[in-house]
């Protein structure tokens, strides 16, 4: 986990603030040696503000590695101003990374999930929300068997999209977004850290729950074990 | 701890009504019973009736019938996304389960039933230390 890159998969309300999260603690650890990429093909725009945590304006990955690599010295950053579709998820994610996943599609997360699938060794940690409540997935690939169940597995909203990636909507459909909120993304990027930090910490992979629930209006946190 | 067996039902009433537990005259021995072992809380199952107690566990939750005689019923964990609680549902189906507590735990309709982390369905019959879960779907934004 010392050496494993980083991938931050979605720069929105939960990866923006994720990215900050993780960078600290990584810029500290003496003994991580990965490199942290972000990816995403959006662009920080005022409508975003209330929830996404940028300094400038532009593409999303780009501008929070501008950011970042002003604060945090200690960690080669790299980013990439793309959406991950079918055909280029390959070339972006490789085997021996972990994976933070906080797009905001069904149908992208299949894609990268199908993918993983197919490598030897990938950690996915995949979170997601509504307007309250919301989840983290995890998702652990060792020598090519599932540790944890994959993200289509229990899931049938993931197995069978109903939604659309970015690239496939409209532009009009692109400006519309669904109302979130900051504290709501907030709970996905801190319980995602502390998942990532329970597998940095040499916690059994077997002790983790697959999937944790939560909601913010009623503060219940909500671990479930399936196999 | 005192010994409520020997106590009357008036005995009881009074006491009841000591605890500030109202709406408990005339009521049956049961009910008054479960009133104030609902204020005492932890102590329920242990200071009527240790017998009953053999072979609990701490997923346990005591009743007393109109004898005043302490049954224990197992609870079972059931969740669904961030809801969770303990139910005393052994021996019942999933199903049945699902549909009693549809709105109060928010479940979807035809989830998917979880039973100790494996698939199952609605025929399953819960045993005692079963964790039921129907799944939620996933949050989509971020």
């Amino acid at each position: 986990m010392r050496k494993n890159n980083i991938i931050i998969i979605g720069v929105g309300g939960i990866g923006s603030n994720l990215a900050e999260f993780i960078s600290r603690f990584l810029n500290f650890e003496k003994e991580f040696c990965g490199k942290i990429v972000l990816i995403d093909g959006d662009s920080f725009e005022e409508k975003n503000k209330t929830r996404q945590s940028f300094i400038r304006y532009g593409n999303k990955a780009e501008s929070k590695v501008l950011e970042l690599i002003q604060k945090f010295t200690e960690i080669p950053f790299v980013f990439h101003d793309v959406y991950i579709n079918k055909k280029n998820v390959s070339e972006y994610i490789l085997d021996d990374a972990v994976v933070f996943l906080c797009v905001d599609n069904h149908k992208t997360r299949k894609i990268i999930s199908d993918h993983c699938n197919t490598l030897n060794n990938i950690t996915i940690i995949n979170g997601g929300n509504d307007l309250l409540d919301g989840s983290v997935h995890l998702y652990v690939r060792e020598n090519g068997k599932d540790i944890t169940p994959s993200l289509t597995k229990y899931n049938p909203e993931i197995e069978t999209p109903e939604d659309e990636t970015p690239e496939e909507m409209s532009c009009e459909k692109r400006s519309i977004s669904e109302p979130q909120i900051f504290f709501t993304n907030l709970q996905a990027a801190i319980i995602m850290c502390q998942v990532y930090y329970s597998l940095y910490t040499d916690t059994k992979t077997k002790n983790l729950p697959s999937i944790i629930y939560f909601d913010i209006a009623t503060q219940k946190v909500t671990p479930s074990f399936r196999k | 701890m005192r010994d409520f067996s020997k106590m009357t039902n008036k005995e009881l009433e009074d006491y009841a009504e000591s605890m500030g537990i109202r709406g408990v005259s005339h009521k049956s021995r049961a009910h008054i019973l479960n009133k104030i072992y609902a204020v005492t809380g932890s102590a329920r199952p242990f200071d009527l009736n240790p017998i009953s107690c053999v072979g609990a566990t701490l997923l346990t939750m005591a009743e007393y019938n109109q004898e005043g005689n302490c049954n224990t019923h197992t609870l079972v964990s059931v969740s669904c996304g961030a809801n969770h609680d303990f139910f005393p549902v052994v021996g019942h189906k999933a199903g049945e389960v699902m549909a009693l507590l549809k709105d109060a735990m928010n479940i979807s309709d035809n989830p998917q039933i979880i039973i100790n982390g494996l698939p199952s369905n609605g025929n399953y019959v819960l045993q005692e230390g079963d964790r039921l879960e129907f799944v939620k779907h996933s949050g989509e934004k971020g």
